[in-house]
């Protein structure tokens, strides 16, 4: 198994198959990231981090149905798994323990 | 597909199916499909196409190509090699006899291989010791010369000076004039190749500096020593600051010792002993006329095509110093390529290495080769058809052809790698001490450093396995299952390949021998060859004019001095050819001059005439004599009363002396010249000795000559010692080829034991039954005699008629005038030939003779 720490579209993905819940398959991730966040991510990259996912165990996939628009091809159905959920809320809570700590008063100069 | 419905690129579509793991490529085409069809939705037709190509290619990445072979594929081939391996060893173990003539027969021929290719790397790769080699250059220029437009290796001094300040992209100059100078440290003298060049000669080459500083050469008082130099006049102690006298043309001064540097190793152009400081060269000379050899080392990255389009320039320059030599071009010649184009550029330095040589030892080398490779081709095909049956398992277990060739290559390389250690071990023990005694030169087999020679061997090591393994490999993998186990498959059948290589052997055996007894032959022939002139017990010395009379005097009161004469210099050390002319005709001789009486004391017969005469004063200054060559040269019928110029003095003819040799066998005899002179321009003594007296004599007279002179050392030879280098260098010859020639023989008669071993070992049960039936072993072996004489024979008879013209060619280039081949060497060969056949095939014959036929049958 490879290590725990995820990137940050690992991240995202992970997120948007947890959002997805049933249904999360490549081009599902693909247009829901781009609805959510906007951002257009090509498909062999989500192919790339969905399978190191699965390689760390947080997804688990099957083959699911097939549809016409895909010529007849099934198409594999990601799950997200317990260890994939408590990593990402290991990950936020480190997120928020860093956030909380901020300052409110003090003014970050943006413009440097 | 209709117009109003696109589809994916179908190029894009086939690429991913193409590429893409057959696991992953139900969901990654899918995907892609789907993703096109959406974006045909949103953003039209050609977006959409584009970017499903666009996907294609990004999803070509390694995750998800198809690779062939996955994990549990490959841990089967590796059992699979690991078990070709020990059925390949347990094989090489069960048939030892075989094996062992396979494996020595390979590492004699790599053996020879690797002495070749030392040499001929050594001979070839020159110059190529220096760091910055690809950015040195040797200056050239172009001239008309002699009705041609030649290139020349040197410029003038003043040219250099032009191009050391003036030009870019050069970032040193080196002049390099080199001139024999004697060094002397006490009573200790030393004829040294000494070099004129500046410090910077230290920069641009890369001499390792053992003791001192190179700026310490800035100074025109100090000089720098090769290592071996300075060994011999301090030891080892570190010679900075000492002093040594140092003549140059007649002029002695002492000099200070500044550096010590490493000599250059021997495949070098450039090789000075003593370095010294350019100015004593100069003199007072015009730097105009004054030559040297240039080296430019150019900036790093400079294109060299540029300068020399810069250095064009000089030819008006020097044009315009209004010399009688006039420049066409100006060019550079890369260092590296220096020595190889010596034959081209005149007055450059190095030399181009000899051919000869090295075409013969690559000879020798593919004719070991290819008589192993034969060898291990016959013995291997032979060898495998007694594994038929394990053939026909395979096979039916489901090997395919391949993997069957692949096992058997893996077998032979196996064999070949244990060849290769072997081979290795006797070249480094063996071959190459060997060689070095004989051709003088210093080759060591450095497998852990040498790059060219570990790609050698690895290549070698390959075409080996493929050129031996090949043929055998494909024949047994050839045969079908079915009419093996049903026996019917003719394993031993007409072997006319095999024949053949065997055929091919012999007469490749039957060339060497013939080439190893015709050059015992011709140097026999050689040895004894008469000189034209008494050259026993006569001891040669050389002393200076001013010495001449003193040690003359001096040493006739030896008793062991029978008689003496003076000459310039002695027969066979002498290099002096000069235009002959009578009348209109014109010749070069050699042109040697001596006192009046010489030529009768070196016993030179006369044909006609007489020796000159001390009493008659003109034979003193207008008379020659001449050999038989030079009436022949001329065409004169009587030499009486024809007058010979020779540098534009007269001279008449007063005898005509037989022909002798008065340099090396192979130049022959041309027109030559004896001069008579006073005493005081003589330089050479020889003196006959008393009988077995010579070595005593030479003792004596050099105590003597320390009595008179001090300061140059004695130098004496003996007269019948002027031929050992070319001896040596013949008898070198001579002992590599007859060495090439028992090798064949032993490599092709190994071939043939193994042969008719195996021949008879596959008929044993035959020969069982016939002996039974009361066969006597002649009976039995008939036919094995019959098969294997006739190749014999026919070798011998088609190697006969080969050997006279491919010897014919060697004896030609390394003799010159020599005794054809004969009826000799052609008789010897053959009848060697035929007797180690005979001798091969009757110990196997044993075998048959001793057999219990009781024990075959019963067998099995």
């Amino acid at each position: 198994m490879k290590g725990t720490n995820i990137g940050e579209l690992e991240e995202l993905v992970l997120l948007v198959i947890g959002v997805l819940y049933e249904g999360a398959y490549g081009v599902s991730v693909l247009k829901e990231i781009k609805e959510q966040t906007g951002r257009e991510v090509n498909i062999s990259a989500i192919h790339a981090v969905m399978n190191r996912l699965e390689d760390k165990g947080f997804l688990r996939s099957e083959m699911g149905g097939s549809s016409n628009t895909r010529g007849g091809r099934r198409k594999r159905n990601y799950y997200l798994t317990s260890s994939g959920r408590a990593t990402l809320d290991q990950v936020r809570s480190v997120r928020e323990k860093l956030y909380n700590q901020l300052s409110p008063s003090a003014s970050y100069n943006l413009s440097v | 597909m209709s117009k109003s419905f696109p589809s994916p690129p179908k190029w894009a579509d086939r690429f991913l199916s193409w590429y893409c793991n057959p696991k992953l490529l139900e969901q990654v085409q899918g995907d892609v499909h789907e993703l096109f069809y959406w974006r045909l939705e949103e953003k039209g037709p050609r977006k959409a196409k584009r970017s499903f190509a666009w996907d294609v290619i990004r999803l070509f990445r390694w995750s998800n190509i198809k690779r062939k072979s996955n994990k549990t594929q490959k841990l089967n081939n590796i059992a699979m090699f690991k078990n070709y391996f020990k059925i390949g060893l347990r094989n090489l173990w069960k048939q030892r006899m075989p094996s062992a003539i396979n494996v020595i027969g390979l590492s004699l021929a790599i053996g020879c291989c690797l002495v070749s290719f030392k040499y001929i790397e050594f001979q070839l790769v020159r110059d190529s010791f220096h760091e910055k080699g690809d950015q040195i250059y040797l200056g050239t220029h172009k001239a008309f010369e002699d009705n041609g437009v030649y290139e020349y290796g040197y410029f003038s001094w003043a040219i250099g000076d032009l191009i050391r300040e003036d030009y870019a992209g050069v970032k040193n100059v080196v002049q390099y004039n080199t001139r024999s100078v004697q060094v002397e440290l006490g009573d200790q003298a030393f004829s040294e190749n000494g070099a004129f060049t500046n410090k910077e000669f230290f920069d641009v080459f890369s001499f390792d500096i053992i003791y001192g500083d190179k700026e310490a050469l800035a100074n025109k008082d100090r000089v720098a020593l090769a290592e071996m130099t300075a060994k011999r006049f301090f030891g080892d102690i570190d010679p900075i600051g000492k002093i040594v006298n140092i003549t140059i043309g007649g002029e002695s001064n002492d000099f200070e010792v500044g550096v010590v540097y490493k000599e250059a190793p021997n495949n070098s152009s450039i090789w000075p002993e003593v370095i010294i400081h350019p100015d004593w060269f100069i003199g007072d000379a015009d730097r105009k006329t004054l030559i040297a050899n240039f080296f430019l080392e150019l900036e790093q990255g400079v294109d060299f095509t540029d300068v020399i389009r810069q250095l064009q320039s000089l030819v008006t320059v020097q044009n315009g110093f209004n010399l009688d030599r006039k420049y066409e071009e100006v060019g550079l010649e890369p260092l590296t390529t220096m020595a190889k184009n010596s034959d081209r550029i005149r007055f450059g330095l190095g030399s181009r290495p000899p051919m000869a040589p090295m075409i013969l030892l690559a000879c020798i080398a593919s004719f070991m080769l290819i008589l192993a490779t034969f060898n291990y081709i016959n013995i291997a095909t032979a060898m495998a058809t007694r594994r038929i049956k394990e053939i026909g398992i395979r096979k039916v277990i489901g090997s395919n052809r391949g993997q069957l060739v692949v096992q058997f290559l893996t077998e032979n390389l196996i064999l070949c790698a244990l060849a290769m250690v072997l081979g290795c071990l006797l070249a480094a023990g063996f071959f190459i001490p060997k060689f070095n005694v004989i051709s003088g030169s210093t080759l060591k087999l450095d497998i852990l450093n040498h790059t060219n020679l570990q790609l050698f061997l690895v290549g070698l090591l390959f075409f080996l396995t493929f050129a031996s393994g090949a043929y055998p490999a494909f024949f047994v993998s050839r045969f079908k299952p079915v009419r093996i186990f049903r026996g019917s498959e003719s394993v031993g059948g007409k072997r006319r390949f095999t024949m053949g290589l065997l055929t091919f052997q012999f007469v490749l055996a039957m060339i060497t021998i013939v080439a190893g007894v015709a050059s015992v032959q011709n140097n026999n022939l050689y040895e004894n060859k008469a000189w034209g002139y008494n050259q026993n017990d006569k001891l040669v010395v050389n002393l200076s004019k001013e010495k001449f009379q003193a040690f003359r005097s001096e040493a006739m009161k030896n008793p062991n001095v029978l008689d003496v004469a003076a000459s310039f210099n002695s027969l066979n050390k002498h290099w002096d050819f000069r235009k002959m002319k009578i009348g209109e005709l014109e010749y070069e001789g050699q042109y040697l001059r001596s006192d009046a009486y010489y030529p009768e004391f070196m016993e030179i017969p006369l044909a006609e005439g007489r020796y000159f005469d001390k009493a008659i004063p003109s034979d003193l200054t207008s008379s020659i004599l001449v050999n038989q060559a030079f009436i022949r040269a001329f065409q004169l019928e009587d030499f009486v009363g024809a007058t010979v110029t020779i540098d534009s003095t007269n001279f008449q003819i007063v005898g005509v002396l037989k022909d002798y040799f008065y340099s090396s066998f192979q130049d022959g005899i041309e027109p030559a010249v004896f001069k008579a002179q006073p005493d005081s321009l003589l330089t050479t003594l020889t003196f006959q000795a008393r009988e077995d007296k010579m070595i005593e004599l030479r003792d004596q007279l050099e105590s003597t000559w320390a009595q008179i002179e001090s300061e140059a050392p004695f130098s004496a030879h003996f007269q019948s010692e002027v031929r050992a280098r070319e001896f040596e260098d013949m008898r070198g010859l001579r002992n590599v080829l007859v060495f090439t020639a028992s090798l064949a023989v032993l490599l092709s008669a190994m071939g043939l034991f193994g042969l008719v071993s195996l021949n008879i070992s596959a008929r044993f049960k035959d020969f069982g039954i016939k002996k039974v039936l009361g066969a006597s072993a002649m009976n039995l072996l008939g036919d094995v005699y019959k098969q294997f004489s006739f190749i014999v024979i026919f070798a011998v008879v088609a190697g006969s008629l080969l050997a006279v013209k491919v010897v014919d060619l060697l004896l030609v280039s390394v003799y010159g005038e020599h005794t054809p081949v004969n009826i000799v060497p052609l008789g010897l060969a053959g009848l060697l030939l035929l007797m180690v056949a005979a001798i091969t095939i009757n110990i196997q014959m044993r075998r048959v003779r001793l057999m219990n036929p009781a024990e075959t049958l019963r067998t099995e």
